[in-house]
């Protein structure tokens, strides 16, 4: 009985070695199937699809402008005197992309999939190997949306928001801080991502534009390529060029890459706190005061923070990332068959998103008061956090004040913490 | 006894190892191109005159 | 009260004068009737579940009915939005009519009354200022999410925020939420090109000072999206809605009754 136990251990795991891990092809980006077949819902009938053939010509353009994992590429349309030039360097890019090198004695690369790809994924679809098991889901790059950062709504976020993610982590979720690697390792990472964003928002576009095409080309190649070596007319000529000025000048240059170049002149500028705020001055106590009545009152906070701050309120809502598939068929995102054929491309079973709670001293973009004063003036991309913008600036630190009292605030020494509009929130 | 139950825990530990290491959510197709027209593409790009 | 009306007559004739001029001068104007044909599809209650806020939100203390479709009693349809086609490869006015260099500068109210936006459907130009209104006593929030633009904006109870719109345009309308209340929705359009109207209560439309040639017009409905069906008269909507009209210096342009089918609502 032992011996056969002790055989059966051997050659199973020799059988789990040999065929779960053998050498792999090289990795390839991912086709963004959930847009595909959310396309498919916006613009046909039930059961109907679009041709194969779509996929290829968007893989197409997509390879001519980004190059691969192993080899990625950027347009630089103006050549070496291009702005984008800024923003991204192929020498970067090469550090981050490609397979992962071990030895020390050469210059780093692969650094993406040494550190990042097992949850984010090789194509930045936030959906690696182990997405599925994360509390939050890793970010999908590809909707050009982040949380936390210094520029509004639809600004991209500066280098230096993505330097501190990077450095810092998120407390309270799976992203860990990389505060080890070396500052060119992070500047790389940064850019790496950046491109991978630029990438997928730009697949997305194409996706958008050929769905409601009905079937003619987005770049209609044949145009200026002729099969017999003829030469084109100047009618194919200008064509050719509107579709290029169309699909990439403006798809690609104006509508992404231009947001990207002018987004450090979108920060947002963060007003110095009053001397109130400073813990130690005589007013503090009562600027804290102050800072809980507009939780309850003009701002309205604890619609989704909870009475008490601990999370509890609207807990029916979804990020943009989710509601971006959900709400273009008809999902319920409590009933799997509703979205079977999203799941059946990879999407991540939908998940409300949870207001934070309060109470507890994390917070997931930075826990410096100047980081607290930003999620308060903006609001959160990507989530129902609104921006404040009614509230002045002051109004805007004495509730980061109120904030950052709440997890010290002793809630049992005086009976549970009560709203001051308690009539009207208590239900 | 000991025996055993260390080859259940090698069992678990394989099993587990596989689970993580080698699961893969590759449920979303490779994306499809063209070499040929990725490079004329490329070398059309190169040519147009942006401004 | 002789010397009122001659005053009031000289005023209206100024008024028209003026128009008219203006009109005279290679500009010219489109106007037209939407109606509905066939059955008018049938709006249901809103998904209000057990918000907290649900008393707020009753019409008449009932649950209020969804107005995607809004028509009156001969099925005229309201928030048609008929536009000037800006998308793929259409020819576009260089300069504007002076006349909607005034419009930049007014601000463009969006307000909530009874969980519902009001108006349902609007348009605004790159650079103008939104005043967000909330009539209700529960707090709001005000997610603007279009192709180009996007808010998201606290709202409090009977209180107003102000925003500036980004410069950017949009080529189709794009949605207003609110997350606290989920079934509430508007619409907006933004973008430069001012030659945009929605239809009115009767299913009127019309768009004024449109230089003198060939523009291509859409049509859009957010039930409907681009109404391809729409019947006009003398003319035949591609697939994404467009006809291709010819706008005559110091004329009207009138497309009549236009009229749409039901089902063409039903998306």
């Amino acid at each position: 009985m032992f011996r056969l136990f002790f055989q059966l251990t051997i050659i199973s795991s020799a059988l789990l070695v040999t065929a779960g891990c053998e050498r792999s092809e090289p990795p390839v980006f991912r086709f963004n199937s959930v847009e595909w077949v959310k396309q498919e819902k916006t613009h046909l009938s039930e059961g109907e699809h679009f041709p194969e053939e779509y996929k290829t010509e968007i893989g197409t353009i997509m390879t001519a402008l980004f190059g691969t994992p192993d080899d990625p590429k950027f347009p630089f349309f103006l050549g070496d005197e291009d702005p984008a030039h800024d923003i991204i360097s192929i020498d970067n890019l090469r550090m981050s992309a490609g397979p992962t090198r071990v030895d020390k004695r050469k210059s780093a690369s692969g650094l993406y999939r040494e550190h990042c790809a097992h949850c984010h994924g090789i194509t930045g679809n936030g959906a690696g190997d182990t997405a599925a098991s994360l509390e939050p889901y890793p970010r999908d790059f590809r909707l050009g949306k982040f949380k936390f950062k210094s520029t509004p709504l639809r600004s991209p976020p500066t280098d230096h928001d993505l330097t501190e993610i990077l450095v810092n982590g998120i407390p309270g979720s799976a992203m860990p801080s990389f505060r080890t690697l070396p500052p060119e390792q992070i500047q790389s990472l940064v850019e790496y991502v950046k491109y991978l964003t630029m990438r997928g928002q730009f697949e997305r576009f194409l996706l958008g534009e050929l769905a409601a095409l009905d079937g003619e080309p987005l770049i209609d190649l044949s145009l200026v390529d002729k099969p017999d070596g003829e030469e084109p007319s100047d009618d194919d000529i200008e064509e050719f060029e509107e579709q290029m000025y169309i699909v990439i000048g403006e798809g690609l240059q104006e509508r992404i890459i231009d947001r990207w170049l002018r987004t450090e002149r979108k920060v947002t500028k963060i007003e110095p706190a009053p001397p109130e705020f400073d813990l130690k001055h005589e007013g503090h106590s009562e600027f804290v005061q102050q800072g809980r009545e507009l939780f309850f009152a003009k701002g309205n906070c604890m619609q989704c923070h909870g009475d008490t701050g601990i999370g509890d309120g609207q807990l029916n809502n979804f990020d943009d990332w989710t509601n971006d598939w959900i709400k273009s068929a008809e999902v319920d995102p409590e009933d799997p068959a509703t979205y079977s054929d999203f799941s059946a491309v990879g999407a991540l079973p939908p998940r409300p998103v949870k207001p934070r709670n309060l109470t507890r001293h994390y917070y997931r973009g930075g826990d410096h008061p100047d980081d607290l004063y930003l999620r308060l003036r903006n609001g959160i991309e990507g989530t129902p956090m609104p921006a404040s913008t009614a509230m002045t600036s002051d109004e805007i630190w004495a509730v980061v004040a109120y904030v950052r009292a709440m997890p010290y605030l002793d809630s049992k020494k005086n009976g549970a913490v009560k709203p001051v509009n308690e009539k009207q929130v208590m239900r | 006894m000991v025996i055993r139950n260390s080859c259940f825990l090698i069992v678990l530990i394989v099993l587990m190892g596989s689970f993580v290491g080698c699961y893969q959510r590759t449920v979303a197709p490779a994306l499809t191109f063209d070499q040929k027209n990725a490079e004329t593409l490329d070398n059309e790009i190169k040519k147009m005159e942006w401004d | 009260m002789k010397r009122v009306f001659c005053c009031t007559l000289l005023f209206v004739l100024c008024v028209t004068m003026s128009s008219v001029a203006l009109a005279q001068d290679g500009w010219g104007n489109l106007t037209g009737q939407i109606v509905i044909s066939g059955d008018v599809p049938v709006n249901q209650p809103e998904d209000v579940k057990d918000n907290p806020d649900k008393e707020v939100c009753l019409v008449d203390g009932k649950i209020p009915l969804d107005d995607g479709v809004v028509v009156n009693d001969k099925n005229q349809l309201r928030d048609v939005y008929v536009m000037m086609y800006t998308g793929r490869g259409a020819d576009t006015p260089d300069t504007y009519h002076p006349s909607y260099d005034a419009q930049k500068e007014v601000k463009l109210t969006l307000d909530n009354v009874k969980c519902r936006f009001v108006p349902k459907a609007s348009f605004a130009r790159p650079g103008q200022t939104l005043i967000l209104k909330n009539s209700d006593n529960v707090g709001h929030n005000c997610r603007i999410a279009t192709m180009e633009h996007e808010h998201n904006v606290n709202i409090v109870k009977n209180a107003a925020s102000e925003i500036v719109l980004g410069e950017e345009s949009d080529k189709i309308p794009g949605e207003v939420k609110c997350d606290i209340h989920q079934w509430m929705d508007a619409i907006i359009l933004i973008r430069d090109n001012p030659y945009v109207s929605i239809s009115d209560k009767d299913g009127k439309f019309k768009i004024e000072n449109i230089p003198a040639g060939d523009w291509k017009f859409q049509f859009w409905h957010k039930k409907g999206g681009y109404l391809k069906t729409i019947e006009v008269k003398g003319y035949e909507p591609d697939r994404r809605g467009t006809i291709e009209a010819t706008i005559k210096s110091g004329e009207t342009l009138d497309l009549g009754t236009l009229s749409l089918p039901g089902e063409a609502l039903t998306k």
